[in-house]
């Protein structure tokens, strides 16, 4: 009696199996070959050498590795490293912004439901729905010293020449980015803020919290881990941006990934251009693993 | 009353019929498709190619400049397209990378029509071994545009203007935009500073000291700068919005311009244009060769080469072809090709892409 009991609890097993198989097969197939399997290149091509007639010529060198480090002046006298941490300060300071000014909206959303709560989402959301590159263009028109902003404040009588901020260049690539990823930061805070329970908000006011105190002890820290998701959901996209900086930076600086598209498609130094995206790929593991080891699934939303 | 016979040898029919039409649809026809990787414009005569050539059909896709074109082909072994038209300077990549065919003469018959400069200089820079390897098909030069509105047209043409923060007393400070390209700026800086001798080889060699002069010039001049910028569509805008006093970029872009904003004008430095050529390079793998170079042929004839260069605003090699055209702005001075400097390939291509970086960043 208890072989057969065992023969169904095993038919059963493998039933489970072949499910789990299925279900997850197609995914697992999908990482490997189009994540796993082309990483796997890029780190074998960042050890190759590229022949005078472009050809790959498979070898262990870490020569590209010293050019990205390596320049004539010193080690990291390379254009590589100021365009690395260039894009670092520009993708932090977007990722700041966005914290700043996607918390406060967020928290509204929660206080806020039904045709109210719909309307201020529908107003946040709908630009975004926009083409990018539409957007970008807008902001070409916004910026400049003849550009509408500075235009509007010539006009008044506060402004005698065209402000440098809202010039062409650093701060018109963050504050475009910003405006780019505001909503991944809102959501990811609004989905945190909402599991909060209120009754502890309400509880810290009866006890004699202040705002700041509610806001500093109570909110922040339970939706911390909303806010280390939207953090890593702004900052990955933002270190890797290439489009923003080539419109509004004007030529005048070059983020990371401008660096190596120029080195591929100008010298086809794929060798450079795949050691040099491995340096990329870095911070973005980090900011994934902070991630997985302080957020739960749920708190991504 | 049908009977199931009738019914069969029916519907028998109207698969055949319905095959030959998808047959059509796609493109086979019997004809040999030939497929192009190039730049915008060229699907505009289409049509009149392969109404000269009957059995032939074009397949073109654009790609984003000619690195990139190298990079593509490059990448897929050269079997993807049958034709690549890159610019004249990195024909000798696919050259050195074994992805040029031979240019078969026999097919090419319009090839003696070309201006004798464009004629000499593929048989000097697209030659290899007593072969030729690429055909110019249209060509264009960079140098400056300029706001006539503000920079008067008679001021002295040089590409001083470019390095200066007053030329003809008229304040330039940010109000200059260079290409957004290592090559281009260089050469032109190069040229500013009267380093013309770098010119003179196969190649564009300009000795460390120069380049260094280049880097320091460039880098002191980069806050006159309003950027490093090429595209008709910003250059417009900002031209528009009166950012801009005075652009180098290519000729055919300020075409573009000119259409927009009226006090646009090209100049003409006395330190001479930048020339390129778009060379048209058959791929080794093609196995449609001889239909390849018959399209070429006719991208170069009289009558389709000038519809081309209509279409796309830019001069063709073919005199037969320039003849034929009558829009203003393509027309050209006599003797203008006599002292034209063709681009090269750079000597010292990767200390030349590190500077400008350096630029950029500095």
């Amino acid at each position: 009696m208890s072989t057969i009991q065992d023969l169904g609890d095993a038919f059963e097993r493998r039933g489970e199996r072949a499910k789990l198989a299925i279900m997850a097969g197609p995914g697992v197939g999908w990482l490997l070959t189009l994540i796993l399997v082309p990483t796997a290149f890029l780190v074998m091509v960042s050890f190759a050498e590229v022949s005078s007639s472009y050809d790959v010529v498979w070898s262990f060198s870490v020569s590209n590795y010293r050019e990205l480090f390596v320049g004539e002046s010193g080690l990291f006298q390379t254009p590589f490293v100021d365009s690395f941490f260039l894009s670092l300060r520009i993708a932090a300071a977007t990722t700041f912004l966005t914290v700043v000014l996607a918390y406060p909206v967020a928290y509204l959303l929660t206080r806020l439901s039904g045709r109210r709560f719909k309307i201020v989402l529908f107003a946040v959301l709908v630009p975004f729905f926009t083409i990018f590159i539409v957007r970008i263009y807008s902001w070409l028109s916004l910026f400049g010293s003849q550009g509408l902003i500075n235009s509007a404040l010539l006009a008044t009588p506060l402004v005698s020449e065209p402000l440098g901020i809202f010039e062409y260049g650093l701060a018109a690539v963050v504050i475009s980015l910003t405006h780019a990823f505001f909503p991944y930061m809102l959501l990811t805070l609004y989905s945190s803020l909402e599991g909060i329970d209120y009754g502890v908000i309400e509880a810290s006011r009866d006890l004699g919290a202040t705002r700041i105190e509610i806001a500093k002890d109570v909110v922040v820290p339970l939706s911390a881990q909303g806010l280390i998701t939207g953090c890593v959901f702004v900052f990955v996209p933002a270190l890797g941006t290439f489009i923003t900086p080539q419109f509004l930076a004007r030529g005048k600086f070059t983020m990371i990934a401008e660096v190596l598209t120029a080195r591929i498609n100008e010298l086809y130094a794929i060798n450079y251009g795949a050691a040099g995206s491995l340096f990329l790929i870095i911070p973005t593991l980090i900011a994934f693993a902070i991630v997985m080891r302080t957020t739960s699934l749920e708190a991504m939303g | 009353m049908v009977d199931r016979r009738q019914f069969i040898k029916a519907a028998g029919a109207t698969g055949v019929t319905g095959m030959a039409g998808l047959s059509g649809c796609m493109g086979g026809g019997g004809g040999t498709t030939v497929s192009i990787l190039t730049w915008t414009g060229y699907d505009a005569v289409n049509d009149q190619v392969e109404e000269a050539l009957e059995d032939v059909s074009l397949e073109i896709s654009v790609a984003d400049g000619s690195a990139n074109m190298f990079s593509t082909v490059n990448a897929g072994g050269g079997e993807e397209y049958d034709v690549v038209i890159p610019n004249n300077e990195y024909v000798p990549r696919f050259i050195d990378a074994d992805l040029a065919a031979p240019v078969d003469m026999d097919v090419m018959t319009n090839f003696d029509s070309l201006y004798p400069t464009f004629q000499s200089a593929a048989e000097g820079q697209f030659a290899d071994g007593g072969d030729v390897y690429g055909v110019p098909v249209q060509f264009g030069w960079y140098a400056y545009g300029y706001d006539s509105s503000k920079l008067p047209e008679d001021h002295e043409h040089s590409y001083d203007v470019l390095f200066s923060e007053e030329y003809a007393g008229v304040d330039l400070t940010g109000s200059i935009t260079l290409y957004d390209g290592y090559y281009k700026s260089i050469m032109a800086t190069g040229l500013a500073l009267g380093y013309t001798d770098a010119f003179e080889g196969d190649t564009v060699s300009f000795t460390d000291e120069q380049l260094t002069t280049i880097e320091e010039t460039l880098i002191d001049f980069k806050p006159n700068l309003l950027g490093f910028i090429h595209d008709e569509e910003t250059l417009t805008q900002d031209y528009q919005n009166g950012n801009i006093i005075a652009s180098f970029a290519n000729r055919s872009t300020h075409v573009g311009i000119m259409n927009d904003v009226e006090s646009v004008d090209f100049s003409q430095p006395a330190e001479e244009e930048l020339t390129w050529f778009e060379g048209a390079v058959v791929t080794a793998g093609s196995s449609n060769k001889e239909a390849a170079f018959r399209v070429l042929n006719e991208y170069i004839s009289p009558e389709t080469g000038a519809a081309l260069s209509e279409n796309r605003n830019i001069m063709n090699t073919s005199q037969a072809a320039m003849d034929n055209i009558e829009a203003e702005s393509l027309q050209i001075e006599p003797g203008v090709l006599d002292g034209m400097i063709p681009f090269k390939p750079a000597e010292q291509d990767e200390a030349w892409i590190e500077m400008f970086e350096r630029v950029k960043n500095a």
